[in-house]
């Protein structure tokens, strides 16, 4: 048997491709109805709309993902079925996105410590080896510097407004900090996969991460917890009760109707 | 997903099929259909069309897989959007309108395909869309490619940019009164695309395009 040369990555995406985008469209759709939660209950009507606004920007880029990896699947699965047929035990998004929506404190600061990871994600991926994700990369980054401009001003905001909101964003920075661990976490299937197609190193965007982080708490006059983070492992389907909550939701009607259509 | 309304459209469009129609769509060049499809209308802004935003990309004509007796001469039509915003949900109903448009010129297999790449900013809205835009009380944003009013560190979203970002005024002119005396409410307003400001010269709020 001859032997036959390496596929190049960026024509043929490998199936293990498919864990790495179907982890981060998770991400993006947890996060996403989440914050469909809040819509009608926002405290001013600005905010409302702001949040709505994450949340469908948020929603797009997981649509676009999904899509993708169903593509890479080779399955014939569509969006629709990735998102609401697996259970939970089958969603790999960080347990920082599926957090509760306790207060605004808690909103904004989970937008900001998720979108100060997002954004650097996404100007890294625009020189990955995959086509889809290194163009689709040039807009996401777009999209997501508004929603990490937008947390940061309401965290400098809150943390500097009046003694309750001052002590809310404190709680809301103790027991968010411990889950911002797993954003960088990287098993070494993950490893070799980065090493492969050039995809974002978790290190890197730790550093840039951190720079962001500094640069908003510095203005909000907060300190990050050097604490020892939390185990989690979202990205092996392990998850905390809100995410049961929010897929009971999500999944509902096409559990109950498979099939359904508007 | 398509309601009642786009479905009737859409079978009219069908059934506008004849001999006339066929002949026709086999013998439109790329650039006639281009033209054709140009005219479409943002579904929130009608005054302007997808041409005016910038959002149209090429249109290509190939050899179809399909065969059926609607498409004798197996031509496929496939259309290149670049969409302003991921989620932007004009998108839909707007493939939906170009599919009508090509179904009543008599294609049958149309794709309709999202461009990222290069991704969409204000630069690509025409003259004509801008006037338009201005006509609506919608404000633009100055052309990114001319930004020189801070410093920028080499990639716009670096952590030295997001400090310059923070609570940065906004530069934005009134489209009413057309005063520089204007101040930003929100990054977001009525659709992705757009920020709510407030004119403290005219007092009237006004919506501004993002610029990407």
């Amino acid at each position: 048997m001859t032997s036959k040369p390496a596929k190049n990555p960026a024509k043929s995406p490998a199936k293990n491709l498919f864990k790495y985008v179907l982890a981060i469209a998770d991400d993006h759709m947890v996060l996403s109805q989440n914050l469909i939660t809040l819509c009608g209950k926002g405290p001013t009507l600005e905010e409302d709309i702001a949040v709505s606004n994450i949340a469908l920007d948020l929603l797009g880029q997981a649509r676009e993902l999904y899509t993708y990896a169903a593509q890479i699947e080779g399955k014939k699965n569509t969006e629709d079925a990735l998102v609401f047929f697996r259970t939970q035990e089958q969603f790999y998004n960080i347990q920082l996105v599926e957090q509760p929506n306790i207060d605004f404190a808690h909103v904004m600061l989970r937008q900001l410590f998720v979108s100060a990871f997002l954004n650097p994600f996404w100007v890294a991926l625009g020189t990955c080896k995959d086509g889809f994700l290194s163009g689709f990369s040039r807009k996401a980054e777009k999209e997501t510097a508004y929603h990490l401009q937008h947390a940061a001003e309401w965290v400098i905001r809150l943390a500097g407004g009046t003694q309750e909101s001052r002590e809310r964003m404190e709680v809301a920075v103790a027991r968010l900090a411990p889950y911002t661990a797993e954003l960088f976490a990287c098993d070494d299937e993950t490893h070799a996969l980065i090493k492969s197609y050039n995809l974002p190193d978790p290190q890197k965007i730790a550093a840039l991460w951190h720079e962001h982080i500094s640069t908003v708490f510095e203005r909000a006059d907060l300190t990050l917890p050097t604490a020892t983070a939390l185990h989690c492992d979202g990205r092996h389907g392990r998850h905390t009760e809100n995410l049961g909550h929010l897929l009971s939701d999500l999944q509902y009607m096409q559990k109950t109707y498979p099939g359904l259509q508007w | 997903m398509m309601d009642t309304v786009e479905m009737e459209k859409r079978q009219k469009g069908r059934d506008s099929l004849t001999p006339d129609t066929l002949a026709k769509s086999n013998t439109l060049t790329p650039d006639e259909v281009r033209q054709l499809v140009a005219q479409v209308e943002d579904p929130e802004i009608p005054v302007i069309t997808i041409e005016d935003l910038g959002i149209l990309r090429d249109v290509t004509l190939e050899k179809s897989v399909e065969k059926n007796a609607q498409n004798p001469q197996n031509t496929k039509v496939i259309i290149n959007i670049t969409p302003t915003y991921t989620a932007c949900v004009a998108n839909d109903v707007i493939s939906a309108d170009i599919t009508h448009v090509l179904e009543a010129a008599g294609f049958t297999d149309i794709e309709i395909r999202h461009q990222f790449d290069p991704p969409w900013t204000t630069d690509w809205i025409t003259a004509a869309g801008r006037q338009k835009l201005q006509e609506c009380n919608i404000a633009l944003p100055d052309k990114v490619a001319d930004k020189k009013s801070a410093p920028q560190s080499a990639h716009p979203s670096s952590p030295a940019n997001l400090a310059q970002k923070l609570f940065a005024s906004s530069q934005t002119i009134c489209p009413q009164c057309q005063s520089p005396q204007t101040e930003l409410v929100s990054q977001f307003g009525s659709t992705l695309c757009k920020s709510s400001h407030k004119c403290l010269s005219c007092q009237e709020p006004f919506e501004a395009f993002k610029c990407h």
